[in-house]
């Protein structure tokens, strides 16, 4: 249809745009880019009602280079979801950024991410792809950055641009080497190559960028930091769209994958689930809880995809979108409340939190709905993804021909125990019990710029907009979007069902009775072991890398620079030096033969040596002259003999 | 009109700069406006060229330039060694026209940017449009003795410009900067005279030997009279080396000098620390380009079977020129030395797009060369704004500029994430393409070893990791500054320097958006060119 010639360059583009009228109208900020975004909205989803065949763009731009577009049944469902949590995000942060001076700066970023990352659904040439892939990267660099002043924000924004730079190098690394072995840019073609270094180092190299981006292990440690931006930007940025673009990106790529490659995959991807769990468990900031949640969950998208259930690791994607990006603007409507009480300390702290459902009821149920979500119980999306994915983890370990590969679901199924354990912490430390900070909560006015998207968003996380069974996997959601067969097989089988329910349950139960008012308030005034310290720091993989990566590093460039002084410039100096005796013998020579000569010339030469030894440069000169002289000589004496 | 187009560029800013004789020193303001004048009415001249220039002319590396014009000058009967002649021959191609396009709109920003000077300025100003002329003949000559003449004729300006306008040890920066470009010459000198001696010139009758400077004869082997000591079938051999092979390696280092490649770089941190802002700005914008322009247009095209063999080899250096560039400028303190080292790493693409002999790689490396000279102008003009403010421009004594200078803030982010290769950016379509060419991403067999591409990489990270982190010690953090009296001096960019940058970043984020707008007339080029070095590198490689 020719119509979507122009709906889907006009959507890229929208948001940017929205983002600069916002900047140049820090007044309307807010209200242009929410209006902007509602009307990308609207478009999206008049593309995913109207979609029926891919669309193609492809455009020459290099010569002999053409890169392209493409919009298919995958990317037109994701773009919605871009739009839609972007549109949210916009719409909380009228409310949550209302009183900050760089009103319009933020709204410009945001509107600047969203097109970068509705860039890369867009994409369908790799080289595109990585050029959206690194605008992404920094669009959240600025985003981390946002409140530069304090130093530790702008650190955070580095590191994470500096970790997501060295991964996309790899990436790009990848894409050459999958072109340099004939291999097709496009990934609506993409296939599996012949090459002499193997298709295993294309892929690897591939992985990495996507590791980086959705915070894999060993490159997970950026996005706990990257906490510092704004909290609405890790509700969009680090938890719903670009951390998932990593995600994305293996979808359309593992067909290139070779065997070996996909095991890594999968033990990456469950190792990463297990390290985000234990290290959510042990948080005592708000964010980071979350942070490592999501990390967490990517990690189960991952292996998802690595066992071959790909279908429910996008659908897991999905879902997890909508509870995470709900449960990301709670904890920012909880923020906001404490900051506007304006009561003091950090305001992050979960130690001094608590009681808060009786002041932010929306909050409160909103944070529920979503928490049951993530946790995945029935009735919930996150319920319908993530059996699917234990169930894929199962059916893969069954074909592994060894009994060792249930290590894998296993350590699934105990992931998705240790998620219920976290979030039931978090549950009660925030909102439970009473609230044990400094200063006195008081009720503050009812936000609906902000109670508005959370709500909604946790609405979406019902399990019924999906499914009208609730324990009946055929989704008609994902046959008509994803157009995808594999659905039907995830008809449950009962035990593993009942089994990771009860995992679920049992966890909540353990931490509601570790958490009980009577021990919490020992815990709150209790010195962390050093074990809990390791959990709580990712098993201290970033001090790991800054006391051994970042040494080495600055111990090369210290060695590199005294080169220039020790070897390069004494050799430059001598030189010189050697110019200049020269020029002393000569200038002895010189007066010599003024004494021997006739007095007249003596005395014209004087003159004219005194005056050009005042012109130091003039030596140097008049050496090339000579030398200039004596070359000529040289070769017109080899030419006459030859 | 457009018949002499070529030589008014050359010739308006060195009238110009005649013309300037006739102001007295003190009308300091006639001056400068006579100078902006000629810069301006020589930029018209080069748009226009960019115009009329047709992308897809030529179906070979000798016959695909335009504009010529060429004039006899010294004709002179020497006996037994034949015939003397020196032609005032000037031309472009597709490379040339647009490095012609960079020099005039450089030296237009270098003129505002020296909008404040105070000191000398009538020689001032003529030495500066004496420099205009000579770098758009170096651009534009085809004739090796007039590419000479010019080539020289730089050096004279700029030596004065950095050692009587630059700062504290600005005449050791000088004389450096001389003994290293005074080497370069002498060897390019030598392999001058080695080709005249060896080259015919064809458009005289059989039999009569008429020596000839003329590059475009020197691009066709058949052109060189047999046995002669550069001829393709030389039997003349030096450290068991062919001839032309050293030949090869002597205009080589002459042009490495120029460009500069690690380790005959020393000369620029020095030049660019004591040169003014205007000068540093003109030093690495258009000087460090005829080291590489040199290297193709002479190097390259004259000696296509030396760049086969050396391919790889130039590559590596390149390789270390970005690695060692970068790192080192890792490790500057003053902002200014930094961007200097930068400047070297981002020459070294230029090699390895080069050295990897593909059309990819080679236009990588010359559009590399144009987004440099945009982006290493803003770096300098951005020393520059806080250099004018405070008299200093060590990193570690500002911070947090950015709460203060939002617009300079701004301006500096775009162009150091330009440098270090952000997309939707001119500097990451030249890393893209020298990365493609390194990595044969057109699907054809690989020249250089797959590590020089890895290694790329790399290098490209490390320019992350020094411009990351000057952004967060100077524009990021508390506001601070280590002179109580800079304070009052700190204001955001005037409307004079808004002048200055508004052009520049057009152009880098025109170029990274949409690079057809040079690469057009650049591809077809270097198509050209590559043709021209693989047929010529495989008829010699041939028993």
């Amino acid at each position: 249809m020719i119509i979507e010639n122009y709906i889907w360059p006009a959507l890229l583009l929208m948001p940017f745009i929205g983002g600069i009228f916002s900047f140049v109208l820090p007044s309307k900020a807010g209200i242009v880019g929410s209006l902007v975004l509602l009307l990308a909205v609207i478009m999206a989803s008049y593309g995913l009602l109207i979609h029926q065949n891919s669309w193609f763009y492809r455009f020459a731009w290099l010569p002999d280079w053409e890169l392209g577009f493409q919009v298919d049944q995958v990317s037109v469902v994701l773009i919605w979801l871009v739009c839609f949590i972007s549109l949210m995000v916009h719409f909380f942060s009228l409310s949550y950024m209302n009183d900050d001076p760089g009103k319009g700066r933020y709204f410009l970023k945001l509107g600047f991410f969203t097109t970068a990352m509705l860039g890369i659904l867009m994409s369908d040439h790799l080289i595109l792809l990585f050029m959206f892939w690194e605008l992404v990267g920094f669009s959240s660099y600025l985003l981390i950055g946002f409140w530069y002043q304090e130093i530790n924000n702008a650190q955070a924004a580095r590191i994470a641009f500096m970790t997501n730079r060295i991964t996309d190098a790899g990436l790009l690394a990848g894409i050459l080497l999958l072109l340099s072995a004939g291999g097709t840019g496009y990934i609506s073609s993409i296939e599996m190559v012949d090459h002499p270094m193997g298709t295993f180092w294309i892929g690897t190299c591939m992985l990495m960028g996507i590791l980086g981006k959705s915070a894999q292990f060993p490159f997970l440690t950026w996005l706990p930091q990257a906490m510092a931006g704004p909290t609405p930007v890790s509700a969009l940025i680090h938890a719903a769209t670009m951390v998932a673009a990593g995600v994305y990106l293996l979808f359309r790529i593992f067909v290139i994958f070779d065997p070996d490659l996909m095991l890594l995959v999968v033990l990456l991807g469950i190792l990463t689930a297990l390290i985000g769990a234990i290290a959510a468990l042990n948080q005592t900031n708000l964010k980071r809880v979350l942070a490592y949640s999501t990390i967490s969950q990517l990690g189960f998208m991952v292996m998802g995809l690595g066992v071959g259930a790909y279908d429910m690791a996008i659908f897991h994607l999905w879902t997890h979108a909508f509870f995470k990006a709900g449960l990301f603007l709670s904890i920012g409507s909880v923020i906001h409340y404490l900051s506007i009480l304006e009561i003091g300390g950090d305001v992050q702290n979960m130690r001094h939190l608590g009681g808060l459902r009786k002041y932010l009821p929306v909050t409160f149920w909103a944070y529920v709905v979503g928490m049951l979500a993530l946790i995945g119980l029935p009735f919930f999306t996150g319920f319908l993804s993530k059996e699917g994915i234990l169930l894929g983890a199962f059916r893969w370990a069954e074909h592994g021909g060894h009994p060792v590969y249930y290590l894998v679901p296993f350590m699934a199924m105990f992931t998705t125990f240790l998620t219920a354990c976290y979030m039931g912490r978090q549950l009660i430390l925030v909102f439970l019990g009473s609230y044990r900070g400094p200063g006195v909560l008081k009720k503050q006015p009812f936000l609906w710029a902000e109670n508005l998207p959370i709500g909604l968003l946790a609405i979406l996380s019902l399990g019924v907009f999906y499914t009208l069974n609730p324990f009946h996997g055929k989704i008609p959601f994902l046959i008509f979007w994803l157009g995808t067969n594999q659905v039907e097989s995830v008809n449950h089988p009962g035990d593993i069902l009942i089994f990771s329910i009860l995992l679920m349950l049992l966890g909540l139960g353990w931490v509601f009775w570790r958490y009980r008012e009577v021990r919490l308030k020992k815990w709150i005034s209790l010195n962390p072991s050093s074990l809990t310290h390791f959990a709580e720091n990712a098993f201290y993989l970033d001090q790991i890398y800054m006391k051994t990566l970042v040494p080495a590093f600055n111990w090369i460039v210290v060695q590199t620079a005294r080169v220039d002084e020790v070897l390069i410039n004494p050799i430059i100096d001598r030189f010189a030096v050697f110019f200049v005796v020269l020029g002393k013998v000569i200038n002895l020579i010189d007066k010599n033969l003024v004494d021997g000569g006739v007095q007249l010339i003596s005395r014209l030469t004087e003159v004219a040596g005194d005056n050009l030894r005042k012109l130091q440069n003039a030596r140097v000169q008049m050496h090339f002259v000579v030398a200039l002289l004596g070359l000529l000589l040289l070769l017109l004496w080899l030419i006459q003999t030859s | 009109m457009s018949a002499h187009l070529l030589s008014l560029i050359i010739l308006i800013p060195i009238i110009g700069s005649i013309s300037l004789l006739l102001f007295k020193e003190r009308q300091t303001q006639s001056i400068k406006n006579v100078a902006l004048a000629f810069a301006i009415l020589q930029m018209i001249f080069a748009v226009w060229l960019v115009v009329v220039f047709d992308v897809n002319f030529g179906t070979q590396m000798t016959d695909a330039f335009q504009f010529i014009e060429k004039v006899n000058w010294i004709s002179m009967d020497v006996g037994t060694l034949g015939t003397f002649n020196i032609a005032y021959l000037v031309g472009v191609d597709g490379i040339s026209v647009w490095l012609v396009f960079l020099t005039s709109f450089i030296m237009l920003i270098g003129i505002i940017a020296s909008w404040k000077l105070k000191q000398q300025v009538h020689s001032y100003f003529m030495l500066y449009l004496l420099l205009s002329g000579s770098i758009v003949g170096c651009f534009v000559a085809l004739d090796f003795f007039l590419f000479y003449l010019f080539f020289e004729l730089m050096l004279l300006p700029m030596f004065f410009l950095i050692g009587l306008w630059g700062g504290p040890r600005k005449s050791y920066a000088s004389i450096k900067f001389f003994i290293y470009t005074l080497i370069g010459s002498l060897l390019i000198l030598i392999v001058m005279i080695g080709l005249y001696l060896s080259v015919k010139s064809p458009d005289f009758p059989e039999g009569q030997i008429v020596h000839t400077f003329n590059l475009i004869h020197m691009m066709n082997p058949d052109n060189f009279i047999p046995g002669s000591a550069l001829a393709m079938d030389t039997s003349w051999t030096l450290f068991g080396m062919p001839m032309r092979w050293i030949a090869f390696l002597a205009l080589l280092l002459g042009f490495a000098i120029k460009l500069p490649v690690v380790p005959f770089h020393t000369w620029l941190p020095d030049a660019h620390v004591e040169a003014s802002t205007p000068i540093s700005v003109v030093l690495a914008a258009l000087l460090l380009k005829v080291g590489g322009y040199g290297l193709y247009r002479v190097a390259f095209s004259i000696f296509p079977e030396a760049a086969v063999h050396f391919g790889t080899m130039i590559a590596i250096l390149g390789v270390i020129s970005i690695l060692y560039g970068g790192l080192n400028a890792m490790a500057q303190q003053d902002l200014k030395r930094l961007i200097a080292y930068s400047s070297v790493a981002h020459m070294g693409f230029v090699l390895v797009g080069l050295g990897s002999l593909t059309v990819e790689g080679a236009s990588g490396g010359v559009f590399q060369m144009i987004s440099h000279g945009l982006i290493s102008a803003a770096s300098f003009l951005i020393v520059g704004v806080i250099y004018d403010r405070t008299q200093d421009r060590t990193i570690e004594n500002f911070s947090g500029l950015a709460t203060k200078l939002p617009g300079y803030t701004f301006v500096v982010v775009l162009v150091f994430f330009a440098s270090l290769g952000l997309p939707g950016l001119s500097g990451f379509v030249g890393e893209l393409m020298v990365l493609m060419g390194a990595f044969q991403a057109n699907g054809g067999q690989l020249i250089l070893p797959l590590w020089i591409g890895g290694a790329v990489i790399v290098g490209i990270l490390i320019a992350s990791a020094y411009y990351l982190w000057v952004i967060q010690r100077m524009f990021f953090g508390k506001y601070w500054v280590r002179e109580e009296r800079w304070l009052v001096a700190m204001k955001d960019l005037d409307l004079r320097e808004w002048i200055l940058f508004t052009p520049l970043i057009v152009g880098i984020v025109v170029l990274g958006l949409y690079p057809k707008v040079v690469l057009d007339a650049m591809g077809h080029t270097m198509q050209l060119f590559i043709t021209h070095v693989a047929y010529y590198g495989q008829l010699a490689s041939q028993p």
